[in-house]
């Protein structure tokens, strides 16, 4: 059954595609759709485009009483700043062990959690739970890391437990470095994937509930309803968030990292994006911040572009 | 180098265009082409009204400022009325927290919007900078025009001059009065202990702080010092045991005091406490806020706090807490070399700049400076009352904004915007630090008393005026933060004894290494250049 | 339906309705120990590691904010600015999302266009000017115009689009309908549970404008709730660096509240957009193509 929506759509999709006419009268027939995209393209081009010439600052010595026309001209120096210490390396294995292991740990929860709301009949036990899981992702870092402090120092909550229960030593998690990737998505996790069921809920909204009795008709069990109609429902958005994911791979979210950082756990934890702020971004330094977000652009459209490729090759949708 | 010019044009021409062509439909703002426009140009728009004869005119004068205050002051509040009225001028000031202030010059600099006024919190790299490319009037030739400018002392002119031009009026503030080491007086008694006076002395204070129930309330549940992450603060008990340019390598530079064999004696010691349980266990991660609250709570001996400028909510809690709690600033350790006493401090807080467009208006120029002078007069702790006339406009008026409470005069609440002394800093430029009395403002007899001991105290107390507040390197601004985290990260090993002290040097080594025997002579130069030294006063 | 429940489908409900209720306390936990801090008299908190339950409850942190007037203003001030700038947002993003749906000329450009400033972002600097030149400085605008369409969320909502059914579109279309038609009475009303999931992504991102606010905003009484949050709990730790010893000297006398106030601070200011959530759940119920689909 829903195969067969599927193929219709893929079917009525395909037969829009025209043979050709001339542009006018193509652009005349798409007059509609044009008046809807023309505030947002507009919107795009004046307030996202036009600043974006702004980046020309990465290669030059930017001041801003001298303006982007009067300051010097310095090529690729910034980038090269990125480069010159041998740290770096380290530093973006750092970045790429972290993304790989939010990618693989953290990312499907928040789908999880959602089918497990999924299941719920009682609407009211869903719809507290519901309401639940989101309160962490409105608490700043700087709160978690606070809360977080409290229970895992030395002398908190945790161990004082652990040491009564199983009479374990005290460990100074937050100052171990082997538990500071696990803490890091651990952490996001406990904040964030409450937060993201919100999409992966408004998708399952949108399935009709024809297919469900349907297939209970056919004698499907939970889990093959999930299996072949909750989860096909929101495949289309995973793929999407997963290739928008790829987009930020240099990204780490700073204030969590920079937070938790500290000399016992610099090696392990130091990634690109606090990297770079003990170098001179601090010091409002536009011309290397700049640089670093150009680098981290261009990495990351690299990936998008190969993974949005790769999506449509296998048959998904994409993004563009 | 031709064609980098072109893409620099072209990519300028099409932001022009398209933002003239966007703006087009909006009609109700007329500096359409701001971008076009340098700083220069624009910035003399605000300084239109400026051809008056002084005083007969109205002077509209613009002001951007940084505050820790909350709420900021309203820029239509009835204190900004006031000013307006006694110096016949339209203020129109706007303040940022300071934090943010960091990012909004550059932006509204770039506007080209800088006000006549610029307000910062201290001298940076972005200060320096700024003012080399000339975005602020020059004022050596008004300073001695002003009582209250001719009175700042040259150590912290140097530090507001750039290539011998000073750019800004540096604000008040005690050389003397900085965070100083205090200890628990009366846990010293119960254990029958001395005032230390060397590092010897100090552990064994600690660590009889750790062991031998100091608060006699027959738990182990007191330790001895306490430190926040980053090393702050450690055992500073000097100049030459502080992070300050005191001493000079063999080439005769002075070099950074975080590399320095004082400061080693200092983490050395440090790590023994830490080793004998009488620092913190979880210092390195801890935020000093929260060692803070410990120490008021009574839960270890050793701390720092400053007899100026504190809230008395913390004392009175110890105070509550452990009624026979005594407080001591402990005095500075003799040094090998023979000296003793604590660096000062730069001796200015806050700065305000004048738009370099001013230079064409002598009357603006002499309105404002005029206005500083004013706000900047001393007042004595002894003349802060209704009688003062002075005292009393700045503060919005006895009984309207403030009240007298046994002598002292105490804010209402809600009454930032009816204080003139709201938007222009008001700390008079005291003759000498004893001058401040700061425990005449204070209320609380406990706060007050542990006041009058230390400036008792410092009033004899040799100070040691650090030589790098008083130069600018721009090599330094670049690298010293980079360098300075390292260091510290390997200090904060070695103090938990991840790391052993002897791998000191190797630190050093580095640190020279990766930029910093750069700094070491920039830095040098331009004290040479400057004629500046260090200096104990 | 319920007779139908075997076994293991009862043990499937029982062990993920526990497992539910586990993951919400741990969630929960943390805003429970913000009230119970927010509750707490200075004295004890600064006595206790830990609180789990005050010993005596007390309302002088509420008192403390309540007694300023820039919180309740600026609390009005940002309810405003959420709704207005939310109705914005998904007003922009919709229409845009639903064009680029159609197979019209240039959409793979247009598509394009977008993911790439989801990639590369401007500077603090060039936006401010485009800002001003577009004359928004010091309007509420400047909170809503320059951020009316996330790249993420329309990418993300154009695929929610994508996963109606073509052939209600074709059906409208044979009816004689035109795409504004189509838009407002097939897609809106369909994507419901969409645009509420998305409203609410752009409602917080509203709520918590913090930067924006004082960036472009030069007059403090029109700032928003986190600016003014901000200034009561900025916490004292201008050692975060490590800052000149005269400037640690000098903050010193600008102590915050104390920590008690932060928390009831950070509760009062996020309580408003938490209610926010319940009301929109009930357009996640299920079934939203139901009838339509069918009919």
């Amino acid at each position: 059954m829903e195969n067969a929506t599927l193929n219709t759509e893929v079917v009525s999709r395909a037969a829009l595609t025209v043979p050709k006419r001339s542009l006018g009268s193509r652009l005349w027939k798409e007059r509609y759709c044009f008046l809807l995209l023309l505030p947002g393209l507009l919107y795009f081009i004046v307030y996202r485009y036009v600043p974006m010439l702004g980046n020309i600052i990465a290669f030059e010595d930017y001041s801003p009483f001298q303006g982007f026309l009067h300051s010097p001209w310095v090529g690729m120096k910034h980038f090269q700043r990125i480069f010159e210490d041998a740290e770096v390396v380290r530093v973006i294995g750092n970045t790429l062990l972290l993304f790989f292991l939010q990618t693989v740990f953290a990312f499907p929860v928040p789908i999880v959690l959602s089918l497990m709301l999924n299941e719920i009949r009682s609407e009211r036990y869903k719809r507290t739970v519901q309401s639940i899981v989101y309160l962490p992702h409105f608490l700043s870092w700087v709160v978690v890391i606070g809360i977080v402090t409290i229970f895992l120092k030395t002398e908190g909550l945790a161990n004082k437990v652990l040491f009564t229960l199983f009479g374990m030593e005290p460990i100074s998690y937050l100052q171990e470095p082997h538990w500071f990737m696990p803490l890091i998505v651990l952490e996001g996790i406990w904040k964030d994937s409450g937060w993201g069921t919100i999409i992966f809920l408004a998708a399952l909204a949108g399935i009709n509930p024809n297919l469900y009795e349907a297939a209970i008709m056919d004698g499907a069990n939970r889990w093959r309803k999930i299996w072949h109609i909750t989860l096909p429902a929101i495949r289309g958005t995973t793929v999407i968030l997963l290739i928008l994911t790829l987009g930020s791979v240099l990204d780490s979210g700073f204030e969590q990292i920079f937070l938790m950082l500290n000399p016992f756990t610099m090696e392990v934890g130091n990634v690109l994006d606090t990297f770079v702020y003990y170098k001179g971004i601090q010091q409002s330094d536009f011309s290397f911040g700049t640089a670093v977000g150009l680098f981290k652009g261009v990495v990351g459209l690299i990936l998008i572009v190969s993974a949005n490729w790769l999506a449509k090759k296998i048959g998904e949708d994409g993004i563009f | 180098m031709h064609s980098k010019n072109w893409i620099k044009s072209s990519t300028i021409a099409v932001l022009i265009f398209v933002v003239i062509g966007c703006s087009s439909s909006k009609n109700t703002d007329t500096n359409t082409n701001t971008v076009s426009k340098s700083p220069a140009d624009s910035a003399a728009t605000s300084t239109q009204t400026a051809s008056q004869p002084p005083e007969s005119k109205k002077l509209t004068i613009s002001m951007i400022n940084g505050s820790w205050a909350s709420p900021l002051p309203s820029p239509t509040g009835e204190g900004v009325n006031m000013i307006n009225e006694k110096f016949n001028i339209n203020l129109k000031p706007q303040f940022i927290p300071y934090d943010e202030l960091t990012n909004k010059l550059p932006v509204i600099m770039a506007a080209g919007d800088l006000p006549d006024m610029i307000g910062m919190e201290s001298v940076d790299a972005n200060f320096v900078k700024w003012a080399k490319q000339g975005a602020f009037l020059p004022l050596n030739d008004y300073i001695d025009k002003y009582p209250t400018l001719k009175a700042v002392p040259k150590s912290v002119w140097d530090a507001v001059t750039v290539d011998g031009k000073i750019y800004a009026i540096p604000q008040y503030f005690p050389v003397k009065y900085g965070k100083k080491p205090i200890i628990r007086k009366d846990w010293l008694d119960n254990l029958g202990l001395p005032m230390p006076t060397n590092y010897e002395e100090l552990k064994k204070a600690a660590i009889a702080f750790t062991n031998d129930d100091p608060d006699k309330n027959g738990k182990k549940d007191t330790y001895g010092l306490g430190m926040g992450k980053l090393i702050v603060y450690g055992g500073w008990m000097g100049a030459g045991y502080d992070n300050v340019w005191y001493y000079k390598n063999d080439k005769g530079q002075y070099i950074p005091g975080n590399i320095s064999e004082g400061f080693k004696k200092q983490i050395t010691v440090l790590r023994d406490l830490y080793k004998a349980g009488a620092i913190n266990k979880d210092w390195a991660v801890t935020k000093v806020g929260d060692m803070r609250k410990d120490f008021f709570a009574g839960k270890f001996g050793i701390w720092y706090e400053q007899p100026y400028d504190i809230s008395e909510t913390r004392f009175k809690d110890l105070k509550k807490i452990n009624p026979t709690a005594e407080l001591a600033v402990i005095p500075a350790f003799a040094q090998e070399d023979g000296e003793q006493g604590y660096p000062g401090l730069s001796g200015y807080y806050q700065l305000m700049s004048l738009n370099a467009n001013l230079k064409d208006d002598p009357d603006k120029i002499d309105r404002i400076l005029q206005m500083e002078d004013y706000f900047r007069t001393f007042i004595p702790p002894a003349d802060r009352n209704p009688q003062n006339a002075d005292f009393d406009w700045m503060n919005g008026f006895v009984d309207k904004a403030y009240t007298m409470v046994n002598g002292i005069a105490v804010d209402k609440e809600n009454v930032t915007d009816l204080q003139p002394k709201s938007y222009i800093i008001d700390r008079g430029w005291a003759p000498d630090d004893e001058s401040n009395e700061p425990a005449a403002v204070i209320q609380d007899p406990f706060t007050k008393s542990f006041i009058q001991g230390a400036v008792d105290l410092l009033k004899t107390s040799k100070f040691y005026l650090n030589p790098i507040d008083r130069i600018h390197s721009e090599v330094l601004d670049a690298k010293v933060s980079e360098l300075d985290k390292a260091v510290n990260d390997h200090q904060t090993r070695m103090i938990v004894g991840q790391e052993s002290l002897d791998k000191w040097d190797d630190m050093v080594q580095e640190y020279l290494r990766k930029g910093g025997q750069d700094i070491i002579d920039d830095v040098n130069r331009k004290m040479q250049e400057a004629g500046v030294t260090g200096e104990w006063k | 339906m319920l007779k139908s429940r075997t076994f293991g489908e009862r043990v499937f409900d029982t062990v993920n309705i526990s497992m539910l209720a586990i993951i919400g306390l741990v969630m929960f936990f943390p805003f429970y120990y913000i009230v119970a801090v927010s509750f707490t008299s200075y004295e004890e908190f600064v006595q206790s590691d830990l609180i789990l339950w005050p010993k005596t409850w007390v309302l002088d942190a509420y008192q403390f904010i309540f007694n300023s007037k820039e919180f309740i203003r600026s609390i009005g001030v940002t309810v405003y600015v959420t709704i207005v700038g939310t109705l914005f947002n998904l007003l922009m993003t919709s229409t845009m999302a639903y064009s680029l749906t159609r197979r019209i000329w240039g959409q793979r450009f247009y598509l394009f266009l977008v993911l790439f400033t989801f990639i590369f972002g401007a500077g603090l600097i060039p936006t401010y000017l485009v800002v001003k030149a577009t004359g928004l400085i010091d309007s509420y605008w400047s909170l809503i115009i320059p951020g009316a369409i996330s790249s993420f969320i329309l990418i993300v909502m154009r695929q929610f689009f994508l996963s109606i059914p073509e052939e209600l579109i074709e059906a409208a279309y044979i009816d004689g309908g035109n795409e504004l038609q189509i838009f407002t009475r097939i897609i809106v009303p369909l994507s419901k549970p969409a645009l509420a999931a998305f409203g609410l992504f752009y409602a917080v991102g509203h709520w918590n404008a913090y930067f924006s606010a004082i960036l472009y905003l030069n007059d403090p009484t029109k700032w928003t709730v986190q600016v003014v949050l901000r200034q009561i709990v900025i916490l004292n730790d201008a050692t975060n660096t490590l800052a000149s010893a005269t400037r640690e000297a000098a903050r010193s006398a600008h102590l915050p509240p104390p920590e008690t106030v932060g928390m009831a601070a950070i509760l009062l200011a996020t309580v408003p957009i938490l209610v926010v959530y319940p009301f929109l759940q009930k357009h996640f119920a299920k079934g939203v193509m139901l009838g339509s689909v069918k009919g």
